[in-house]
Order: structure tokens, then sequence, then C-alpha cells
């Protein structure tokens, strides 16, 4: 998490970026990487991912002047940007959604109640998160892939902070009362 | 089928394999393409502005110089009109 002084930073570094486009390079080489697992992790595919994540960045710099500063780091604008790219791409090629998860953050996001970790169990969370509505997986996946706290979220999703934070309980809730798990959210078992 | 499909991966993708697509220089020069680009497009709307500003202001010229010429038509017959009113004797004591 960035301090508000941190932000402000990033702030200042972009309002030198609307005069001359090679600051940007500080925050290109930053966010690169997370905005890249972001986009990755929502299509599966390397080029793919590569070529939404350089859009992306490209569509920041044309658009710099528009941004505005409203207390959220630079990255939750460059998320924004790349969940609209990443939308685009899919209402494009009228394709289903794809959301692919590393294995080791799953383990890492759910603890164990009485059951072991298995292949069975692994199954029956994938068919979950299948029928989960688009908007809830994308916050899920904010909150939990990406560590974005609900002010972020709501700004990238271009929701109210009290509809991301709705939209994660209630996930949550469905998963605890059907898998009987413990998630590790909020010291809320 | 669920409305998503969810695939699962064994590994994150590495630093080192993302730094493969990692290209700044590569994006300075798409940005500048594109700036050049808008500022192309920008110029040629000014130009059709200015040229459809000038087209009404040539029509608008034409169509009163053509009224000004019906006018003083009409005001050379009146003239006309007038003045043989005036010498004809038979038609000034009608």
């Amino acid at each position: 998490m960035l301090s508000d002084d941190e932000i402000r930073e990033e702030y200042r570094i972009l309002e030198q970026a609307r005069k001359d486009p090679k600051i940007f390079g500080s925050l290109y080489e930053k966010y690169f990487d997370p905005i890249f697992n972001f986009i990755y992790r929502q299509t599966d595919d390397e080029d793919l991912a590569a070529d939404i994540c350089s859009q992306t960045f490209l569509n920041a710099l044309t658009h710099i002047n528009r941004f505005e500063f409203r207390g959220v780091p630079v990255s939750a604008w460059l998320y924004r940007i790349a969940a609209n790219e990443v939308n685009k791409h899919y209402r494009k090629q009228n394709a289903t959604r794809i959301f692919s998860i590393e294995e080791t953050r799953v383990k890492e996001l759910v603890e164990l109640g009485q059951e072991n970790w298995d292949e069975e169990l692994v199954k029956k969370l994938l068919g979950y998160l299948k029928d989960l509505p688009t908007e809830m997986l994308e916050v899920l996946e904010l909150r939990f892939f990406e560590n974005k706290d609900f002010k972020e979220i709501a700004y990238i999703l271009s929701i109210t902070e009290s509809g991301a934070k709705m939209r994660t309980y209630r996930a949550l809730d469905r998963l605890r009362k059907k898998f009987n798990l413990s998630i590790k959210y909020d010291g809320k078992k | 089928m669920g409305r998503n499909e969810i695939r699962l991966r064994r590994n994150t993708m590495s630093s080192g394999r993302i730094a493969r697509h990692r290209n700044y220089s590569e994006l300075m020069r798409q940005h500048d393409r594109e700036s050049k680009l808008k500022r192309i497009f920008r110029v040629f709307i000014y130009f059709l502005i200015v040229l459809f500003f000038l087209i009404i202001l040539l029509m608008v010229i034409r169509w009163e110089g053509k009224r000004n010429e019906k006018v003083s038509e009409i005001a050379i017959e009146q003239n006309n009109l007038s003045n043989t009113t005036k010498h004809n004797p038979i038609v000034k004591y009608l």
C-alpha cells in the first residue's frame, strides 16, 4: 500500500509527464509487471496480454491530461484502463471470459477447514467460481490477487466503495456456505 | 458451461518472461506516431471548418450580388417608366 506522500509523488511525476512524455517511463517500469499479470489473469494468453498491456500504457500516455487526482495511486488509473481494454477485447470477440488463476495463490487464500486440499475440492471450487457473475469475479480478483483496497477497486471498476464491499462479501459468504472453508479475510472466518 | 471459464495455473509468470514484452522506446514511438496523426487530423478538421465558412461566405456574396442586380434592374425599369409617363402628353392627362 502506498502512503499519501507516495501517491502525491506519483501524481507529480504524471503532471511532469504531461509536458514531457519521457518522464512517464518511471511509472511504466514500475507498473508494467502488475498490469501485465492483471491482464494475463483475464486472458491466459501471453501475446494477447502483451498487446493489451501496451495498448493500456499507450492510452494512458495519450489521455494523460484527463487524469484527475482522487487520492488513489496512479496504478489504479492504469488498472482501470487495462480493465476497460480487456472488456473491449471480450466485447469485440464475443468470447467466454477467461480467468486464469495461480494454484499457489488459491492455496494461500483458502485455509482448509476439516477437508483436505485435494483435486476434488479444487474442481468444486473452480465450478463455483465459474458460475459467479463476472462483476463478482472481477472484484475478487482485484481484492485477493491484486491486493487492492475497496477505494481502489471502486475507482478501477467505476462503482461505489459500498458496492465493491457488497460484491466481495456476497461472493465470500457463498464460498463459506458451499465449501465449509475459512477464508483469510479481515480476521473473519 | 458456466458464465466464465476458470483455469488453474501451476506457475506464476516470471518477471524475466514479462520483461520480454516491456519496451518503452516502442511505446514512445507509437505515442509520437499517434500524436502526429492526431495533429494532422485536427488541422484537417480546422481546414474543413474554414472551407465550409468560405463556401457560405461566397454563396452569400453571390446571392447578394444577384439581389443587387435585380434591385438595380427594377430601379432602371421604374426610372424608364416614369420618364415615359412624364414626356407622354396622353398619359399625362389620363
